[in-house]
């Protein structure tokens, strides 16, 4: 008796609000599956991986092998990622709000030209600039450090965050900046002062976006990066997959889940900073 | 140029100083000193990552530095490391920094350094770049340094697969061809025999061999895999160079008639409705070779890719394998066979190009290096250096040297060097290939296809 009130509560649930958990749940899992499933072939030994006929079982071999199948460990990969990164996002941040504020509350000559032509440097497709920057930074000496990939952040190169902040400014009320004119502020005072803790979710953004596109690219530092004890981990990744010879999947899984831990924790870290951010400064 | 593009990159600072405008110029300097110090400090840092001699320059008699490009996945980048780590204990004066990647970022790579300049001082040439690395003067010209620093002993139709123009930018270093793999397993069973060099079968031969192999294992196996959409363009070649014909003229156009492709298509046309090749949907389903391959599947009893595979399909199988050359090239057929080697090349910018010669020789001639290697890029390209490891190999790889040794020593028709359009015409023509094979479209506007449009892509 008791059993068959539950279940059909169980139905009433699925027929009232219930299926949209459902659905949600499957939805959930197939997103998830390519994670799960990487996951756990880096657990499995090389000769099974892929359906391979070979012994099956839980092994961290591939973990062991692929840290130091290069010749470089991949520690230093990451470590080189990391700095890449941390670097990226303090030039993303010093450069794209000073260049934000400008644009949004400074009145200067050509501000609107000017805008529009930062706007436009969105557009222009990546591969446009490829071969001119590769030539500046190459007469510069450059090549084979990482300036090249850290130096355009200091320059405020990334139009998006300086688009993004811009209209985040744009957004705070005019009157603060008044306020804090009638209380002696220069432009540099208010800007550090009054707007830049006013911008702190977009701040969040910009840093947790950085960290995410420079992690994951592979394109420029494949162009400056020569010797292979300064690769990035996602050159290190690609030398697993090459197409003339035998891919060792194995090893690739296994880096691919260690280099997806740092992005993946600093998305945990980040969504609660970022909501926090929101809350304290009595936005929207 | 570079001059124009440094204006260009400066155009951010009339921004940054028009910013300022407002400010004080004192505290617009104070922030710009700032900025500078934080990049000031960045490049300090990237310094400190550089391991001390980065430097590729050989200033004040040190060990002369020489950059060294290829491509592999890992067990190849551990024996091309350890042969490096070699070449250092037998010159003490020659520093080698290897660097490494998969092909198509090594390709990339190379593309863009050749435009700004910086190209490795020795690295590995992927074939399409070499016309266009050797006319616009990116390449050293190996023919003066041949017995002259680089020793060894070519044979001739391997040394075309270096020359542009006539003249030889680059040298082979590792040996590679198309071959026919075979599941011996599935042979015996079926009672077919194996044929090796010189004999081969005839294509007529083969696809028999193909149907009665698909009669005694049922329904759920094949006799073959196909070369056509799968991207293994180099065996129509052996069918057009078995014809008196090539893949491209010498001068860069179609090297073959519309007759020979259409007979080439109808002949897969006809294995494919027989049963006796797999069908597309189940071949792709996976990326067509190494593991899966539909021979490793266990969809079929032949598999058609590089020879030089051997040993890695084996370490995919239980079952023995054994390499047989493509069809039609035994027999009176012998003068068709095609050897694609890698190929290697030494940059024209280079600050030190003794040093970078003697690394050449070292790799193309020197037997431990040739053990370390082994055969992971292709058989060495000399006949010294193949009997030198021959008696070091295992059993797959010891098959393969004799059989591309065959090859290599063949009285073979020269090959006409591909264009520098090569690789976009091939992917149109696999891609063509395809929808022929999923039955979108005829033979008929194949062909119309290859010799329209793409030929429009080939001659540019």
């Amino acid at each position: 008796m008791a059993t068959r009130t539950a279940s059909r509560r169980a139905v009433a649930w699925i027929a009232g609000q219930g299926w949209k958990h459902l659905l949600l749940l499957a939805f959930g899992f197939a997103m998830l599956y390519p994670l799960v499933w990487m996951f756990t072939q880096s657990f499995t030994p090389n000769d099974a991986v892929m359906g391979r006929a070979g012994e099956g079982g839980f092994t961290l071999d591939n973990y062991l092998d692929g840290w130091s199948a290069l010749g470089v460990s991949f520690g230093r990969f990451m470590a080189n990622s990391f700095l890449v990164a941390a670097l990226s996002i303090v030039g993303n941040l010093v450069s794209c709000t000073l260049a934000a504020y400008a644009f949004a509350r400074l009145e200067f000559r050509l501000r609107g030209p000017m805008f529009a032509l930062m706007l436009a440097t969105i557009m222009l497709p990546f591969h446009v600039t490829v071969v001119p920057q590769y030539i500046v930074f190459h007469q510069l000496g450059l090549i084979d450090t990482y300036v090249p990939l850290i130096l355009p952040k200091f320059l405020a190169v990334e139009s998006f965050f300086v688009f993004l902040m811009v209209q985040f400014i744009r957004g705070l009320p005019r009157t603060l900046d008044d306020a804090a004119a009638l209380d002696g502020c220069g432009q540099l005072r208010t800007f550090w002062s009054v707007i830049l803790p006013l911008c702190l979710p977009a701040i969040g953004v910009t840093a947790v976006f950085t960290f995410i596109w420079t992690w994951n690219d592979f394109f420029t530092p494949l162009l400056y990066l020569t010797s292979p004890d300064k690769y990035t981990a996602a050159l290190g990744l690609s030398t697993f997959q090459d197409a003339t010879g035998l891919t060792n999947y194995g090893a690739l899984f296994a880096m691919s889940v260690v280099t997806l831990i740092p992005v993946f924790a600093v998305f945990l870290v980040a969504q609660k900073a970022l909501t926090r951010g929101i809350a304290t400064t009595g936005l929207k | 140029m570079a001059a124009h593009d440094g204006a260009g990159s400066r155009h951010t600072f009339p921004a940054a100083a028009g910013a300022a405008g407002a400010l004080t110029r004192r505290t617009f300097l104070r922030a710009a000193g700032a900025v500078g110090a934080g990049l000031a400090g960045s490049s300090l840092l990237a310094a400190c990552g550089d391991d001390g001699g980065g430097s590729s320059s050989s200033g004040g008699g040190g060990p002369a530095t020489i950059r060294f490009a290829f491509w592999g996945s890992d067990d190849r980048v551990r024996r091309f490391q350890e042969a490096v780590e070699l070449f250092h204990t037998e010159h003490k004066n020659i520093r080698v920094e290897p660097e490494f990647g998969a092909i198509d970022a090594i390709e990339t790579k190379t593309t863009v350094a050749m435009a700004g300049g910086n190209l490795p001082d020795v690295f590995w040439i992927v074939g399409p770049l070499l016309p266009q690395l050797g006319r616009d003067g990116h390449l050293v010209d190996l023919s003066t340094l041949m017995g002259n620093g680089i020793d060894g002993d070519f044979e001739e139709s391997l040394l075309l697969s270096g020359q542009v123009d006539g003249v030889q930018y680059a040298l082979p270093h590792g040996l590679q061809s198309i071959g026919l793999f075979a599941n011996q397993r599935v042979l015996d069973e079926v009672g077919v025999e194996v044929r090796k060099y010189p004999e081969a079968y005839t294509w007529d031969e083969y696809a028999d061999i193909c149907r009665q192999i698909r009669e005694a294992m049922g329904d759920q196996f094949y006799g073959t895999d196909e070369p056509t959409y799968a991207g293994a363009p180099h065996f129509f070649r052996a069918w057009a160079r078995q014809r008196g014909e090539n893949l491209y003229s010498d001068d860069g156009d179609l090297g073959f008639t519309e007759d020979t492709l259409r007979s080439w298509l109808e002949y897969w046309q006809e294995l494919r409705d027989s049963g006796a090749a797999v069908p597309p949907q189940l071949a792709l389903e996976q990326n067509p070779f190494f593991e899966g391959a539909p021979m490793i599947r266990g969809l079929s009893a032949f598999h058609m890719r590089n020879s030089n595979q051997l040993l890695e399909l084996q370490g995919l199988t239980e079952d023995e394998l054994t390499l047989m050359p493509c069809p039609g090239n035994g027999g009176d057929g012998v003068s068709a066979i095609g050897i694609d080697p890698n190929i290697l090349g030494i940059s024209a910018d280079s600050a030190n190009q003794e040093a970078a010669v003697e690394f050449v020789n070292f790799l193309l001639n020197d037997p431990k290096r040739a053990e370390i290697v082994g055969t992971t890029i292709g058989a060495p390209a000399t006949q010294a250096m193949r009997e030198h490891i021959l008696p070091t190999l295992s059993e797959p790889e010891a098959e393969f040297i004799e059989y591309i040794d065959f090859e290599a020593t063949a009285p073979i028709d020269p090959i006409p060097p591909a264009p520098d359009t090569a690789g976009a015409f091939q992917d149109g023509v696999t891609l063509a290939m395809e929808e022929l094979a999923y039955g979108r479209t005829s033979i008929d506007d194949t062909v119309a296809k290859v010799f329209g449009d793409l030929r429009q892509t080939l001659t540019g």
